[in-house]
């Protein structure tokens, strides 16, 4: 229990101030409405609270009376360890008051508690051992400061306002609790009373800021029997027990963590180093590797050396060979070209060549003129031949005639045609114009055509004056001369002759007849007076112009006698009426068309004649031109009997010239011949030296490539001492340079791999092994590339190992030295663990022995409270829990309250179902049973608002007596706030009857409290009133001194 | 409660009180607030009264320093009286006031400052409250509003603040 | 405050309701202090920080808000993001920083915390540091405009990711300077792995330190790929 205790209190400081003493008075300033008078509290037995309100027991504040009294004893109900923000609900509130328009709210108020020890009984024994606590509750966080004064210091005066007044002051004056500070809620348990369990209490709903579980505040069966448990155990100081069995367990719980941390720490550690480790092991074996490379690579470059030596030698050799062939060549071709030059000067050989070339080519060409003159002329002697018989043929037909006769002949049936032709146009024109007559006569358009026309246009009604006059046959002798001036005359009415005038004024010679209007009987005589001369019917009336004209003439041919004017007649045909016109016309015609068929006749005639002429003059001229031709045949075949002769003699000659040019031309092909086998061979000659150069060429270059200085160089000695290390050697001897190349960056690959494996970052590299490894490719070069490689590398290898080695050295030895901490660090961890588990275990193995006693001691005092109180008998179910699987998960335990329902019956869990009073009635039971068991030595406060809540009357009774009994036989003190029907109950039972009185709701507070003490503590009560009003500041001065 | 609770909680925490779309997402232990054109649903997380940050006074520790903390709570109390127009009502969600009734309520109850300094004050600590959430500022509009942070005020709480209102000229 | 009908918190409810009147106080007094406090709580403070039972208790509590108990040195504990909450949170692009504000406090952390610990003048994995930065220095190094970078500084101090600090080095530097804050605490061992990871990948890339993280991450990749 000490180390609990010192493990709850942290640091040292004020620790139980209260210790064993008991509430004897408690006075408030600015709660609620309760008023500032000191009440005094008795202990044991049951104080009950009343209140007597504007209304009814309401509104006097006992609610927060009993609540300041449970914050006052650090009831876990408020919170206290994130500071009680529900005490700030106990201050004055102007609002709930209903009084904010004339009070503000308070900001803080005091709750002060008179604790002494419970055996005092008198002033002085009081005041001999008195804590005064005040609490202060402030509006706002922190809501609870805490100040206390050995001995008795509360406010003091006559009235209210005294007493209130003096409260800020009279706190001002206690020193500080905490040092600078005052302890708050989350002290407040610790600091008076060590952490004990004061009070039990059921606040109601009023004050209580949620609704706690608590046996007193809620339904018996409403609780998990987890919950009775923590409520049994707080009320029988078990739950320190059990607090200091969770620090063993958080003891365990950080041994533990400290072990997994260590574990997990090594295995981190572990595996970060493994892959050091791996680093380290990696570079120790490359840096074996790399001597073994180094030796490769130095054998490699003697036996380089060797065979450089031995192939330079070998290559001299050959160049000699090679040299000596070239000089026997480039001889060879010299001899071969001084041929060449004797057979090309042969200048003779030539001349006689070309000779005997001319003169068969002139031969030839004589020759083949003639020959050509004979086929051109044979070929002209045939055309001529064909042209003779087609001459002959068409000279046949001359009937004689010569070519000047057929001529003269000619020309005169040309001349006869012509006039023929002409003739027959003639007729033709006559005969065309004769039936143009005809149509026009038909028409009556043959006479002033033009004229009519004008005057139809005009609207100008009129005829042609022959048409109109009709002569009789036998008159025409003389009225056709009379009429013939006025053959092409028109008649129109007299009335009419102006616009006719008018119409035809652009036609002049428009010879216009006037007649009068037609239809006039006298006309008829007028015709007959006429002579014959008959107007056509109608229309005009012409006998005016046709007697003055039958009256002017005379005898015969003369017409005007007067004028003396003389027209020849005889017109074959009448000129007057058109049917006598017409049938003039045709007569006419019908001669016309006789005439043209004579004509045709005489031109048919003529053109026989021609063509006969034409034929016979033709046939002439082909007799003479067969004359012409004929001579000429006869001097073609005379030139060609001279050309055979010609030929003949050429022959002989010709076939001499064939022979001698035969026979030069053998003699030049032969040389010719000579001449190329000549320059073959020359060509042949000259491949083989370029090859033998570039031969040459290439073994010098070979012999270059050799390096034989850079092979020593590398090598760093004499081909001699490589000749003394490689025999040296064992069997590897025998190897090659290629072999000992492979063999050579195997190894130096081997000892880069192991440097840096194939993922290693490239920054990771030195530059210069980045530059051979990354950029030159090392990894995945040929075998070629690397032996180039190899040199530098080696170098840029040792270097980095080199560098490596004393920190892989250094490390190496860190590694280990951490390793062998690190495992003892974890070993001391598990011991620890180990410890700590066990310490843990047996401690829970003794505290569940106690807390089995200790319940089962509660269970007795359940059975036996229940007996005796109208019950039929209860007990405990409290199996021992499990130990927590992970140090860090709770020890639960739990309490299953159990009892008969009836005599005699089997008991049975709280959990089954009977009525809430019965409930309440077993919870109250239970909660005395667990003070009870718990010992006498603290004492305890339950607090219970509404007292008897849901109690049926019976019960009621047996509860306030219950408590009364309780309180009275322990030190236990039970404070009930009563309803109003419960008041003749308590009152009888009471040590104590406070009640609380406010007459009018314009009253902010409330006025001085009734307090009665029964019959056993009316003195007491006396006594400690007395006492707390006793008190002066003079006490101050005291104390201050 | 499931895991995407935690993440409110955790964008709350982060964040500040969450604005999201009504019906978007109701995360256990957090009131709803319903902004009022009921547009928007302000998440706001219910801490037990014991878990909250007045227990750090309780305990002595610090909390997150305030700038100027005494005129932001000035500030804030101007943005109470001119807001809240109905006290006996609910805190939230209290109706908008112009910049310039906020300034004379603050003017009222500040020392003799110029009005610079006053006005720089004002506005310093406007858009403090209105970053963490207490008020809501249009700085377009110049009008204040209360924030969703309010809406957290107990009943105790809210009776004190009732008699600070009441206080308030 | 508000409570489901009946009475218990939707979130904390289920946690409490194991827990008796006073432990369930002291949890959630616990979890005020870690919550809210500005600096880590010494676990002799509170019961619920001391006692593993509780502690355990308190740890499901901030679990179910996303939270998680960090830590702090030896006896000291705050609270912080969940892993998995943070990478949930990271993986839906929740950014409350602006981007001016976590380059500042990069700045920073590079330059009191990182290069002090890597000139050995640091040890541990802590953010925090008595290497102020002053305020001249990040004008300087962040070539953003000191208008900008004035109420960055005070959004951060604000959030407690920096603290102010009184400048004592050398140099014309006068003013404010500025430490990581006490916000850098809420850490949790793998955040402030992965902060520090990325503040030497970001700053020293080409470092044997950058070399082997990678060599770790590509480690951790290979060995817990679903991560």
């Amino acid at each position: 229990m000490s180390t609990a205790r010192s493990a709850a209190a942290g640091t040292t400081g004020p620790f139980d101030v209260v210790g064993d003493r008991v509430l004897v008075g408690v006075q408030v300033v600015d709660i609620s409405r309760l008023s500032t008078h000191p009440v005094p509290v008795t202990t044991q037995g049951l104080v009950t609270v009343a209140g007597q309100g504007p209304k009814d027991s309401n509104g006097a504040g006992k609610s927060s009376f009993i609540a300041a009294l449970s914050l006052l004893h650090a009831d876990e109900q408020w919170r206290l360890a994130s500071g009680a923000s529900g005490a700030a609900e106990l201050l004055f509130t102007a609002e709930l008051a209903a009084q904010e328009s004339r009070w503000s709210n308070v900001d803080r108020g005091y709750l002060i508690g008179v604790f002494a020890m419970p055996g005092a009984t008198s002033a002085e024994e009081l005041a001999d051992d008195t804590v005064t606590v005040w609490l202060r509750i402030n509006r706002k966080a922190p809501y609870i400061d805490l100040r206390w004064h050995d001995g008795l210091y509360v406010p003091y005066g006559e009235s209210e306002s005294d007493r209130a007044g003096r409260a800020d002051e009279m706190w001002r004056s206690l020193p500080r609790s905490n040092g600078r500070t005052d302890f708050h809620a989350n002290q407040l348990s610790k600091v008076l009373f060590g952490q004990h369990a004061r009070c039990v209490s059921f606040l109601s709903t009023s004050v209580r800021s949620s609704p706690t579980a608590n046996l007193l505040a809620q339904p018996l069966n409403d609780l998990a029997p987890q919950r009775i448990f923590d409520a049994i155990a707080t009320l029988t100081g078990l739950d320190r027990e059990l607090d200091h069995e969770q620090v063993l367990r958080s003891a365990e719980h950080r041994h533990r963590t400290t072990v997994l941390d260590a574990e997990k720490d090594l295995a981190d550690w572990e595996r970060d180093m493994a892959v050091v480790e791996a680093g380290i092991a990696r570079r120790i074996k490359a840096r074996e590797l790399l001597d073994e490379a180094r030796q490769a690579w130095r054998s490699r470059c003697a036996r380089h050396l060797l065979d450089g030596v031995e192939q330079a030698h070998h290559l001299r050799s050959r160049l000699n060979t090679l040299s000596e062939s070239i000089d026997e060549i480039r001889a060879e071709i010299q001899g071969v070209d001084d041929q060449l030059a004797a057979l090309s000067d042969d200048d003779g050989a030539v001349r006689r060549f070309d000779a005997a070339r001319k003169a068969r080519q002139e031969l030839l060409g004589r020759d083949r003129e003639l020959d050509a003159g004979h086929q051109a002329a044979t070929q002209n002697l045939e055309r001529l031949t064909t042209r003779l018989r087609e001459l002959t043929d068409a000279a046949r037909t001359t009937d004689g005639r010569d070519v000047e006769t057929a001529r003269a002949e000619e020309a005169e049936a040309k001349t006869a045609l012509e006039e023929a032709i002409a003739a027959h146009g003639v007729a033709k024109a006559a005969e065309a114009q004769a039936r143009t007559g005809i149509a026009a006569a038909e028409a009556g358009d043959d006479v002033a055509t033009e004229q009519r026309e004008r005057l139809r246009e005009a609207g100008v009604p009129a005829a042609a004056l022959v048409d109109v006059v009709e002569v009789a046959p036998d008159e025409r002798d003389s009225w056709e001369p009379r009429l013939t001036p006025y053959r092409h005359a028109v008649v129109v009415a007299r009335a009419d002759a102006e616009r006719a005038r008018a119409a035809l004024a652009d036609l002049p010679g428009s010879v216009v007849v006037m007649a009068e209007p037609a239809g006039d009987e006298p006309a008829a005589d007028d015709a007959a007076t006429a002579d014959g001369a008959t107007e056509t019917p109608a229309t005009f009336d012409l006998s005016a112009f046709l007697a003055a004209v039958a009256q002017r003439s005379g005898e015969q041919a003369v017409v005007d006698g007067e004028a003396g004017v003389l027209v020849v007649g005889g017109f074959t045909e009448p000129i007057t009426g058109r049917a006598s016109r017409v049938a003039a016309a045709e007569s006419e015609h019908r001669a016309r068309v006789a005439a043209v068929e004579d004509a045709r006749a005489a031109l048919d005639t003529a053109r026989a004649a021609l063509d006969t002429a034409e034929s016979r003059t033709r046939a002439a001229r082909a007799a003479e031109e067969a004359d012409a031709v004929r001579s000429e045949i006869a001097e073609l075949r005379e030139a060609n009997e001279q050309r055979q002769a010609r030929r003949d003699e050429l022959a002989p000659k010709l076939a001499e010239a064939e022979d001698v040019y035969a026979r030069e031309l053998g003699v030049r092909d032969s040389r010719d011949e000579r001449i190329a086998g000549l320059r073959q061979t020359r060509k042949r000659l000259e491949h083989t030296l370029s090859e033998r150069e570039a031969e040459m060429f290439r073994l010098t270059e070979e012999r270059d490539a050799i390096g034989l200085l850079d092979r020593e160089k590398a090598w760093g000695d004499t081909p001699e001492a490589a000749e003394q290390h490689l025999s040296e050697l064992g069997d590897e001897q025998s190897r090659t340079t290629a072999e000992w190349d492979e063999y050579a960056c195997r190894l130096t690959n081997e000892v880069a791999v192991g440097c840096f494996p194939p993922s290693t970052p490239n920054d990771e590299m030195t530059a210069e092994l980045r530059e051979l490894l990354v950029t030159q490719n090392w990894h995945g070069g040929s075998l070629e590339t690397r032996v180039g490689l190899v040199q530098p590398l080696q170098r840029a290898l040792r270097a980095h190992l080199d560098d490596t080695e004393e920190h892989d050295q250094h490390q190496r030895q860190q590694i280990t030295e951490q390793r062998t901490r690190r495992s003892n660090d974890l070993s001391a961890a598990r011991l620890g663990l180990a410890e700590a588990e066990q310490t843990a275990r047996a401690h829970r193995t003794s505290l569940a022995s106690g807390i089995k006693a200790m319940l089962t001691k509660v269970g007795a005092e359940f059975d036996r409270l229940d007996q005796e109180y109208g019950g039929y008998g209860a007990g405990l179910d409290f199996p021992e829990p499990e130990p927590p699987a992970e140090p860090d998960k709770p020890w639960r335990w739990t309490v299953t309250p159990k009892w008969r329902r009836a005599e005699g019956q089997r008991m049975s869990a709280y959990t089954l179902r009977s009525n809430t009073a019965q409930m309440d009635e077993k919870a109250v039971k239970l909660v005395c049973a667990a003070a009870l068991a718990r010992g006498g030595d603290r004492p305890l406060l339950l607090i219970l608002d509404e007292l008897g809540r849901n109690l049926g009357k019976q019960h009621r009774r047996e509860a306030v007596a219950l408590f009364e009994r309780i309180g009275n036989d322990h030190n236990i003190t039970v404070v009930g706030a009563l309803q109003d029907d419960m008041e003749r109950y308590a009152i009888e039972a009471s040590g104590l009857y406070v009640k609380l009185r406010r007459r009018s709701d314009t009253m902010a507070y409330n006025e001085e409290p009734v307090i009665v003490g029964d019959d056993a503590n009316r003195a007491r009560v006396q006594l400690l009133r007395d006492w707390l009003t006793s008190y002066r500041p003079g006490d101050v001065a005291q104390l201050g001194g | 409660m499931s895991d995407d609770d935690a993440l409110w909680w955790a964008k709350v925490r982060s964040g500040g009180p969450q604005r999201v779309t009504p019906d978007s997402a109701y995360p256990a232990g957090m009131t709803r607030l319903v902004e009022p054109d009921a547009r928007a649903v302000w998440l706001l997380p219910d801490l037990p009264d014991n878990a909250r940050p007045d227990v750090l006074e309780e305990l002595g520790l610090s909390g997150f320093p305030v700038d100027q903390r005494g005129d932001t709570a000035r500030v804030l109390a101007s943005c109470l009286r001119c807001c809240w127009s109905e006290p006996s009502g609910p805190i939230w969600p209290g109706t908008s006031a112009s910049l310039d009734d906020v300034a004379a309520s603050f003017r009222a109850i500040t020392d003799t400052r110029d009005d610079r300094a006053r006005h720089a004050a004002l506005l310093g600590a406007v858009r403090r409250l209105a970053a963490s959430g207490w008020v809501g500022f249009d700085e377009e509009q110049r009008t204040v509003r209360l924030g969703p942070r309010v809406a957290a005020w107990n009943a105790a709480e809210l009776s004190t603040l009732r008699e600070l209102w009441r206080s308030m000229p | 405050m508000t409570a489901t009908t009946d009475g218990q918190h939707p979130v904390f409810g289920p946690v409490l309701s194991e827990l008796n009147e006073r432990h369930r106080d002291e949890v959630l007094t616990a979890f005020a202090a870690v919550e809210h406090g500005r600096d880590p709580v010494p676990e002799a403070q509170l019961a619920a920080l001391r006692d593993a039972t509780l502690r355990r208790h308190l740890r499901r509590l901030l679990d179910r808000v996303g939270r998680t108990l960090v830590q702090v040195g030896n006896g000291h504990w705050t609270s912080g993001y969940a892993d998995d909450v943070a990478a949930r949170l990271s993986a839906e692009g929740w950014q409350p920083l602006p981007a001016i504000d976590r380059a500042v406090l990069v700045l920073v952390l590079v330059h009191s915390v990182a290069i002090p610990r890597s000139q050995g003048l640091l040890s541990g994995d802590s953010w925090t540091s008595a290497h102020p930065t002053s305020a001249d220095e990040l004008v300087r190094y962040a070539q953003l405009p000191r208008g900008e970078i004035r109420p960055a500084l005070q959004r951060l101090r604000a959030a407690g990711l920096v603290q102010s600090a009184p400048w004592r080095g050398r140099g014309p530097d006068t003013g404010t300077a500025y430490l990581p804050g006490p916000a850098l605490n809420r850490l949790t061992p793998s955040a402030r792995q992965r902060l520090e990871h990325q503040l030497i990948l970001a700053a020293a890339p080409e470092s044997p330190l950058a070399a082997s993280i990678r060599a770790k991450q590509a480690a951790s990749e290979h060995t817990d790929g679903d991560r």
